[in-house]
């Protein structure tokens, strides 16, 4: 179970998204475990800022302004931020192979597909969420 | 003891006939109305509500574009009205499940899939063009969703989702003859 301190970060400019998210959270019962964000300004600003220990950022690719691998590619060159070594997993519908190439070169944790169904998102939602419970993890360390 | 009896089953009689008419009429209106003015009336349950705002920008939208391709294409809103009418539940499901197992890859697909289910007394290619400028992907995989929930609690039962869809056709129609009496044209 995640603390109230440890959420899970949604950066993704389309509301539709944000929509089946916020349902799949639902769905998990994670109602109070998730923050999103339209952009990447606002998350980097929010990730230099809080004291919250943020569990995973699940990333789009294509947004306006700052984008996904530039927003990774931002995480990476800040030392305190890439200390703090947050799972860093793109979502997205349609990649071009490039994207997918250039965010593995950003050594980012996952690149997946937003699926079609709804139950076959959250599925692979959990499995990541699971995965990355399971793993050993700076802020798991005591 | 047999009066009381009788006056119970006039009562619930009047109750179910009130229930109905509520539902089927005054529920629907107020829902269409709702999605026109795109406003979210408080005394609709939550569940519907957070539903409703979900689709709301889409369904205006799409609604508009489908008013104003109509009215290119010299159809008349008789023609739309009857094909919901003559939509069945079970096409409806039968669209959806296709919907759900295929590996949908843009609009356009979607729009093939929703023509082979849907019968209509004119060309529907019409509406491909619009359906594709005014609908995302990510708008599809909302909607299903929703569909699909819907099926499974039934909050708004086949029959009323087609008369809600009805009148907001209608509301759009009225808002286009509108527009075009204070344009003059």
């Amino acid at each position: 179970m995640l603390a109230a301190n440890e959420p899970i970060i949604f950066i993704d400019d389309d509301v539709d998204d944000h929509f089946i998210f916020e349902e799949i959270c639902k769905n998990l019962n994670l109602s109070n475990h998730y923050k999103f964000f339209h952009n990447g300004d606002a998350v980097l600003q929010y990730l230099r800022t809080t004291t919250d220990r943020p569990f995973i950022i699940f990333c789009d690719i294509n947004m306006p302004q700052m984008n996904g691998l530039q927003l990774r590619k931002a995480i990476n060159e800040d030392e305190t931020l890439r200390e703090k070594s947050i799972p860093f997993v793109f979502f997205s519908t349609a990649p071009s192979n490039q994207q997918i190439r250039q965010a593995y070169g950003l050594t980012v944790q996952g690149f997946f597909l937003k699926e079609q169904s709804f139950e076959e998102t959250k599925n692979t939602f959990k499995l990541i969420l699971e995965y990355w419970q399971k793993c050993k993890h700076p802020n798991s360390i005591k | 003891m047999k009066k009381v009896i009788v006056s119970f089953i006039i009562v619930v009689s009047l109750l179910s006939v009130g229930s109905y008419y509520f539902y089927q009429i005054y529920f629907t209106d107020f829902i269409a109305q709702a999605f026109v003015s795109n406003s979210l009336p408080g005394v609709v349950p939550k569940r519907i509500q957070t539903r409703m705002k979900a689709i709301s920008v889409p369904l205006n939208k799409g609604t508009e574009a489908l008013i104003q391709k109509m009215h290119a294409s010299d159809i008349s809103i008789d023609h739309i009205l009857s094909v919901v009418d003559n939509t069945t539940e079970e096409q409806a499901y039968e669209l959806l499940d296709e919907l759900n197992s295929t590996k949908l890859k843009n609009t356009n697909d979607v729009f093939d899939v929703t023509k082979k289910h849907i019968d209509a007394d004119f060309n529907l290619e019409i509406f491909r063009k619009p359906f594709q400028e005014h609908f995302k992907m990510t708008q599809v995989r909302k909607v299903l969703y929703l569909a699909n929930q819907n099926r499974k609690t039934h909050d708004v039962d086949f029959v009323a989702a087609k008369e809600i869809i009805k009148k907001i056709l209608l509301e759009k129609e009225k808002e286009y003859t509108k527009r075009r009496i204070v344009n003059g044209e």
